[in-house]
């Protein structure tokens, strides 16, 4: 799960990492009245979870406060890339002297924790990493060892040897790694971290992803108002206790693994037939879990037919098949529902479907066909 | 022979006195699995389905003799416990839950090796060697002892190829679930060198995802130290980028890097046969075999 912008300060803030002055406004009245407490020149950002705010024309520097309210007004009413603002970050403008790179990254590929330094900051790093590589220095942290003094004076080179700075950077890098370890991140990022005239470090920018997993012990970073990047499907499978994902088609896979789920995707893209979405039922469904997840399904609109694809281990066809057999009466006409049925008590769950008129296959290739023949026959 | 396990396997059940802990249990133990103790934290001296229970991993790894021990906990304990069983001196651990964080991970995967213990998950339907041994929940009927290693990211694929292979007569030596997270203990590279040491094994079928680079990493392997013949399947072709579908394992980053394109085409350079659907998997597995001349045609039933 992403954070915003002012979420990020505020931990930033609470880890003792320098940021601006400055306050959250939901309305453009709001924002002036934080602008007059700042006094003098402000910056306006946009509060959405997406990249790319600045040239969407969501970050503004407001010279006269009297300005403030009707650029606020214009950046609250600009979505970008789609999502509408949560409000507007209103923040002291500051003098900078120079610009930094920083994150603390988990590398997925090598299964490590990376430190990613840069002294072209504010751009964006795939971009340096591309044109400038030297003025980027990654260095890769030992899970069991931790972040150790050495790992950050290799960045010296980078800083023009200047100890000065590289003490204060020291700082800042183990404060974000323990922002990183505390708080289940995925990424925590500052860009640019600026250094300003008067030599302090302060963080302009400010990302942080948690990992979905930890979220039960981070309650208090991942509060509800983050759900709405998320589709609305995803989000009623998600408050269903299911994992959903919307696509892009008409037909919807429910399946008792991300795997099996995936297998039946590829298979009816070889047929051209796109999925609208993916819902998993994991291991040992229930009837009343089935019922549950065509509730979900059916919601979206795009879906025209629903894929049952059962292969049972843990999981008992039996069930599943008294689960589609009980909400049959609820699917609205026009949805049609084929199933494939293999594994634990494969013939009891053919014939539960049986007695509601419902064919179901053992293989799933003839179940694909099938359900392609009757979409496009439409 | 088989790999992880086989019939001298001495198995603790970790949480089981829960639903799932005490159901799989049972169905372990009827199979062969010599389940010789579970673990509960102060259920000690109980018996679940004739198995002694201990408070710790230590207590009954010290009175039991177990080298091997299967997680039936909830994912926010599964850190713990697995540290508990290495520190019991636990060699194999075998952990279900699926949604175990990610920093949680990062530190048993690595403490895990510092202590030469074999991890396997989580999001595991776990390890089977047909007609020796269980560690795990698959529905074990579909298997057959022979002579094919297998090794998953998905439960339920594995069971598709199972199905598949034992259809036609094909058994299998050792299943393995690597499971479906950012970080499984072990990755098909960890397992490959086991499969090309197993008598048992003649060829080995990797199913692979979308997302990370474990298939990549273990091309490598293949092209440098692989004499056996590997067969690969890998799901998620159609899978748009930037989505986690499903497995939190299975995320394509933008730019193509982890999707299957890239991978298909590293593993045939490694000389790996691909499968396009799991429906031909028995077909081509014999093909290659009757050509190595491993296989004997009155094995086939």
């Amino acid at each position: 799960m992403k954070l915003y912008e002012y979420q990020v300060k505020e931990i930033f803030s609470k880890y003792g990492i320098g940021i601006q002055k400055g306050k959250l406004a939901k309305t453009p009245q709001e924002a002036k009245q934080v602008a007059a407490v700042i006094g003098g020149p402000v910056v306006l950002k946009s509060q959405v979870l997406v990249g790319g705010r600045g040239k969407a024309g969501g970050v503004k520097i407001i010279e006269d406060l009297n300005d403030v309210e009707k650029a606020a007004d214009k950046i609250l009413k600009t979505e970008i890339k789609g999502y509408k603002p949560i409000g507007i970050l209103v923040l002291e403008k500051i003098e900078i002297k120079q610009e930094f790179y920083l994150s603390i990254v988990f590398d997925r590929k090598i299964k490590k924790t990376v430190i990613i330094f840069s002294s072209f900051g504010g751009m964006d790093i795939e971009e340096v990493s591309k044109k400038h590589p030297q003025k980027i220095a990654k260095i890769y942290v030992e899970e069991l060892l931790g972040l150790q003094d050495f790992h950050i004076n290799r960045l010296l080179p980078l800083l023009n040897n200047d100890r000065e700075i590289l003490s204060k950077l020291k700082e800042i890098v183990k404060k974000l790694y323990s922002i990183y370890k505390k708080s289940d991140s995925m990424i925590v990022e500052i860009n640019p971290l600026a250094l300003t005239e008067n030599g302090d470090l302060v963080a302009l920018d400010g990302k942080m992803e948690i990992d979905n997993n930890a979220e039960y012990r981070q309650k208090s970073l991942t509060d509800t108002e983050n759900k709405d990047v998320e589709d609305p499907i995803e989000l009623i499978g998600k408050e269903a206790g299911f994992v959903v994902i919307k696509l892009k088609g008409n037909i919807s896979i429910i399946s008792n693994g991300a795997g099996l789920a995936l297998s039946t995707l590829d298979l009816l893209d070889k047929y051209n037939m796109g999925v609208a979405n993916i819902l998993d039922l994991s291991g040992g469904a229930t009837p009343e879990k089935v019922m549950r997840a065509i509730k979900v399904v059916i919601q979206d609109k795009d879906v025209k037919g629903i894929l049952f694809n059962i292969f049972g281990g843990i999981t008992r066809c039996d069930e599943i098949a008294r689960g589609i057999a009980g909400a049959l009466n609820s699917i609205p006409e026009g949805i049609s529902v084929v199933c494939r049925l293999q594994g634990t008590n494969r013939d009891e769950g053919i014939n539960i479907l049986k007695d509601v008129n419902l064919d179901a296959d053992t293989d799933l290739e003839e179940t694909v066909k099938n359900i392609v023949s009757i979409m496009n026959r439409g | 022979m088989s790999i992880l396990i086989n019939e001298d396997t001495k198995l603790i059940v970790q949480g089981i006195t829960g639903r799932e802990g005490s159901y799989h249990a049972s169905l372990m133990k009827k199979y062969g699995t010599k389940v010789v103790a579970g673990v509960t934290p102060g259920k000690g001296g109980h018996k679940i389905e004739g198995i002694p229970v201990f408070n710790s991993a230590y207590e009954a790894v010290r009175n039991t003799g177990a080298n091997a021990s299967i997680l039936f906990v909830p994912p926010r304990f599964t850190k713990d416990g697995i540290l508990e069983a290495i520190d019991g001196g636990i060699k194999l651990i075998v952990t279900i839950a699926e949604g175990v964080p990610v920093h949680d991970m990062l530190f048993a995967h690595y403490y895990a090796r510092l202590n030469n213990c074999i991890l396997i998950g989580p999001n595991t339907p776990g390890i089977i060697s047909p007609g020796k041994s269980k560690v795990g929940f698959m529905s074990d009927s579909i298997y057959k002892k022979g002579n094919i290693g297998i090794m998953s990211r998905s439960a339920t694929l594995s069971y598709e190829v199972v199905n598949n292979l034992s259809n036609k007569g094909i058994g299998q030596s050792t299943v393995v679930g690597v499971g479906g997270d950012s970080i499984p203990g072990s990755s098909f590279i960890d397992l490959l060198p086991l499969f090309e040491e197993d008598s048992q094994t003649d060829l080995i079928v990797m199913v692979g995802e979308i997302g990370g680079s474990d298939e990549e990493i273990a091309v490598k392997y293949i092209k440098e130290y692989m004499k056996k013949p590997v067969v690969a399947f890998i799901a998620g072709e159609a899978a748009p980028e930037e989505k986690v579908m499903g497995h939190a394992g299975a995320i394509i980053s933008p730019g193509g890097k982890g999707g299957v394109k890239c991978k298909r085409k590293a593993l045939l350079e490694a000389g790996v046969h691909m499968i396009e659907k799991l429906s031909e998997v028995a077909e081509i597995v014999l093909k290659i075999l009757y050509k190595k001349g491993d296989f004997k045609k009155e094995n086939i039933t």
